[in-house]
């Protein structure tokens, strides 16, 4: 796509994508200013600490955009990223075991920032985030895909590459255990 | 509306706001230019140095090898069958017609199919050496 008609209207995520792919650095801008805070959002709903959302952010992009070219538009732009951005938490985990650091499920129950954020953000919401950390991996990925991201089935199971009677499988576990845990 | 639609409602409500401080927070200008200069960073590095396997000079001399190694096995192949039937002709040089007739009584014998041709003693009694040696060698193929 042409420079100049790609800062004139408004494209899809695929032309973005092809405009990066031909050298144009505007193209990989605009996605990461269209899907960056939904993916903050994922990942730290995921259980990233917050000290580290902007890092893992970052790596999530320069993972899709290495590897932009085994993006076949199966899913959405962003449900893709947003299933990247679970393995980069993923490998996040396992370099903080190695390091004998704390182990993130512990991390994601004793939540970061200052005790006056943290009473702002209300008692349900911190239960429900600590509800999440006691999920396995595929049931809170899941859960936030379609509860936090309002994502179809369909989608959601292109993206963790399983089926969609699976995910929804995996959403109403998930949805269980959280209604158990929050009372 | 149930008690259980409610819990679902609520449940999503609270879903919905994870991870808004942390969306808040972050710098959206600052993360593409990050992202952008390590891109950049790590893109001519990948180009100046490749894998020395993965070098063009480097596979041909690879694929010569593979061919010359192939072209060997098969040349043994086809040679190693004429070998052996030169050492056994040069065996057979050495049996008078009395031995050679033993062989193939012998070989009679073994031969136990039905289908199979089976010379008897009384012809083979009348071969000269040079057609019962030529009889052995057909038999051997």
């Amino acid at each position: 796509m042409p420079p100049a008609e790609l800062a004139a209207r408004p494209t899809d995520d695929v032309d973005l994508i092809a405009a990066w792919q031909a050298g144009d650095e505007r193209g990989a801008s605009e996605l990461v200013a269209r899907h960056a805070k939904a993916l903050a959002r994922f990942l730290s709903g995921a259980g990233a600490p917050e000290a580290d959302v902007d890092d893992l952010v970052q790596e999530t992009f320069i993972r899709a955009f290495r590897a932009i070219g085994g993006f076949r538009g199966q899913c959405q732009f962003r449900t893709w990223l947003l299933a990247i951005g679970g393995n980069a938490l993923k490998d996040l985990g396992r370099r903080m075991a190695r390091r004998r650091v704390v182990p993130l499920d512990e991390r994601i129950a004793a939540r970061d920032g200052d005790p006056q954020q943290r009473a702002e953000a209300g008692e349900a919401e911190e239960r429900l985030q600590q509800g999440l950390g006691r999920l396995p991996r595929m049931q809170r990925e899941v859960f936030l895909l379609r509860a936090q991201q309002g994502l179809e089935y369909e989608e959601i199971a292109a993206a963790l590459e399983t089926s969609t009677g699976a995910a929804r499988v995996h959403y109403h576990h998930a949805v269980k255990r959280l209604k158990e845990w929050l009372q | 509306m149930t008690e259980d639609h409610l819990q679902d409602a609520k449940l999503r409500r609270f879903a919905e706001r994870l991870g808004q401080r942390a969306a808040d927070r972050l710098d959206v200008e600052r993360t593409a230019d990050a992202v952008l200069q390590r891109l950049r960073n790590e893109t001519p590095r990948k180009r100046t140095v490749p894998h020395w396997w993965s070098q063009p000079s480097w596979l041909r001399v690879a694929a010569a090898v593979a061919l010359m190694t192939g072209a060997g096995l098969v040349w043994r192949l086809q040679t190693a069958s004429p070998h052996a039937a030169h050492y056994v002709a040069d065996d057979l040089r050495d049996l008078t017609t009395d031995q050679l007739r033993e062989v193939l009584g012998t070989l009679d014998q073994t031969l136990a199919e039905p289908s199979a041709i089976e010379p008897s003693e009384d012809d083979l009694n009348g071969l000269t050496t040079e057609q019962l040696e030529r009889l052995l060698q057909s038999l051997e193929g």
